[in-house]
């Protein structure tokens, strides 16, 4: 039903206007990434893509255990890599700025 | 009055990206969903549109991964494979009600050198199958919907062959189409044997070690003992496999069958067989329903459609164990696979999860071992057959190729775990998936799916229940011992060692 190419087509252009918008953002704070830094940012999307992914591929595959180990652990990764992203990156980058 | 609010360029963007990043995730999310819930993601069942790919051509060998201590190993006398053996035990010692003394030369010479068979034997007679028949009466009303359907599926059949100089050159044109190329006959022989239903295709060289030395049973032409002499047209085995249906295996082993993919597989290599005779060569088939002269498993291995599993079964990149195979043996021109070796053998040393959760101990949890000159794993049948006949319901158990991690669906996830643990050379990548195989996924305690608790592998789907579809009285619910595979065998005079 969702497994086509129009579905896949939306999550095209909603992760294009993610990242547009993202930049947009990072713009009016007037702060600049360099490429490492986009390379984690990037990384913590498709991770979080994943953690949701692996959920519910587990879930419809009836291994319920799967799917919510998966999603409480993969999404405490996650989790960590924003905190410590925004912590050590962000925030710093931000205060200069401001 | 309101002040006039305008939404500028920068601002328009940032909602639209944030809009844009949820409705991603969400996507994502349906589209893994989707792969995991689709009947597309049940394996095999694109096989007419050849849909179900794996590029085997990285992974060819010259030998194959089960090891040769003979050059050529012995024959497998058919009078040894379990079934044969029991309805044998039947008939002499218990039908004939002449018990020991009914028993004929071959029988106790078998049993003079491996009494501990038939020990479990008799217990299976004496004992579990007694048992069963109480256990069904009090539970087999939950399981009617799944052996209706799986009586549905037996229903259409191949008729058995007969000896091999009379079936398989039955129906020859003649004379025979001369063949301009056996590499293109090749592909043509796996595209129309994809067409009849098989998810995967392979060919081999005809091996004689595979073929039974003697008749297990009476049927094809043969009587029980006689020996089984390989005709010169024997020149290649063309190996395939049919998946089974998807929820029921899930369901096994109470709501279990294997009627589906042994029909769809026996009446595929009828039509193979109809195939190659038109075009003017022997052919035979070797399959569930038309009959065997053969060992099956390794002529899957040979013809590089997967490696022996811990289980015994032949195991695929594309099903896992979850398939039933079907051979057809001919002279048609065509050209040999070779083997594949995907990692498997290595992962299975690892795994142990089908070894860990039989309820019957079937399955080793040490090395492969020479057997008939042959380095494999082999299942301890009696302990395996033993707990079949105990299972309400099916009277069968397929737990194994349910719970083996390479079994899961044809979605994403578990197709690029598959792919990356076939291109590790260094085992780490198959020593990680074990770990999160083993703490993710759920495997029950082997001793629920015993009576009285009668459990299954995964909740069965809605349309094997009896519910709301038909009226039927529930089950009685009266409590019935569980009946331990060991404690049982403990009693026994010689305990097993395996």
């Amino acid at each position: 039903m969702f497994d086509n190419g129009l579905l896949w087509f939306v999550v095209g252009v909603g992760a294009t206007l993610a990242v547009f918008g993202f930049n947009e953002w990072l713009n009016e704070k007037q702060v600049s990434f360099n490429w490492w830094q986009w390379l984690l940012t990037v990384g913590w999307a498709l991770f979080l893509a994943f953690t949701i992914a692996f959920t519910t591929i587990n879930l419809a595959a009836q291994e319920v255990r799967a799917g919510v180990l998966g999603l409480v652990i993969l999404g405490i990764v996650a989790i960590v890599w924003a905190v410590l992203g925004w912590y050590y990156v962000l925030r710093r980058k931000f205060a200069k700025t401001s | 009055m309101h002040e006039k609010r305008s939404l500028s360029r920068r601002d328009f963007l940032k909602i639209a990206g944030a809009a844009g990043g949820v409705a991603s995730l969400a996507g994502v999310g349906l589209a893994g969903w989707d792969s995991g819930a689709t009947g597309q993601a049940h394996t095999g069942w694109q096989s007419e549109q050849g849909l179900v790919i794996f590029n085997r051509e990285p992974f060819r060998v010259d030998k194959p991964t089960y090891g040769l201590a003979k050059a050529i190993p012995d024959r497998l006398d058919g009078r040894e494979v379990i079934f044969n053996r029991d309805t044998a035990l039947k008939a002499q010692w218990y039908t004939s009600k002449k018990g020991e003394a009914g028993l004929d030369g071959w029988m106790i010479d078998y049993y003079a050198k491996f009494p501990e068979k038939l020990q479990l034997d008799r217990v299976r007679n004496e004992k579990i199958e007694p048992e069963r028949v109480e256990n069904q009466k009090k539970y087999g009303n939950q399981y009617i919907m799944s052996q209706i359907w799986s009586a549905a599926w037996s229903a259409v059949s191949v008729p058995r062959s007969d000896l091999p100089e009379k079936t398989d050159l039955e129906g020859l044109q003649k004379p025979a189409y001369k063949i301009k190329d056996p590499a293109a006959m090749s592909r043509l022989i796996k595209k129309v044997t994809m067409t009849f239903g098989a998810t995967m295709v392979g060919i081999a060289k005809f091996n004689p070690a595979w073929v039974y030395s003697h008749a297990g049973a009476d049927g094809r032409g043969y009587k029980r003992g006689d020996p089984i002499n390989i005709p010169d047209w024997w020149q290649y085995a063309i190996a395939f496999g049919v998946p089974h249906e998807w929820d029921i295996v899930k369901s096994n082993p109470t709501y279990g069958t294997s009627s589906d993919a042994y029909n769809r597989s026996s009446i595929a290599a009828a039509r193979l067989v109809t195939f190659i005779k038109r075009l003017g060569y022997p052919a035979r088939e070797e399959s569930p329903n038309g009959g065997y002269d053969t060992m099956v498993p390794p002529i899957l291995i040979d013809a590089g459609l997967g490696e022996q599993g811990r289980f015994g079964f032949c195991i695929t990149p594309e099903c896992g164990g979850n398939f039933r195979p079907a051979v057809v043996f001919t002279n048609l021109p065509l050209v040999p696979d070779k083997p594949i070796n995907m990692g498997l053998k290595s992962y299975c040393m690892e795994c142990k999860i089908c070894a860990e959760q039989c309820p019957s101990r079937a399955i080793p949890f040490d090395e492969p071992k020479e057997i008939r000159g042959v380095v494999k794993w082999t299942i301890s049948h009696e302990r395996c057959f033993n707990y079949w006949r105990s299972v309400v319901g099916s009277g069968s158990c397929r737990i194994c190729l349910a719970l083996c991690p390479w079994s899961r669906k044809d979605a994403w996830l578990y197709n690029m775990t598959k792919s990356m643990l076939s291109r590790d050379p260094t085992g780490l990548m198959a020593k990680m998936s074990v770990e999160a195989q083993k703490f993710l996924y759920e495997n029950p305690d082997p001793q629920t799916y015993y009576a009285p608790t009668n459990a299954s592998v995964r909740p069965p789907e809605w349309w094997m229940q009896n519910d709301p579809f038909i009226e039927i009285p529930s089950a009685q619910g009266a409590s019935v011992p569980i009946w331990d595979a060991l404690q049982e065998e403990a009693l026994l005079d010689n305990a097993l060692d395996l």
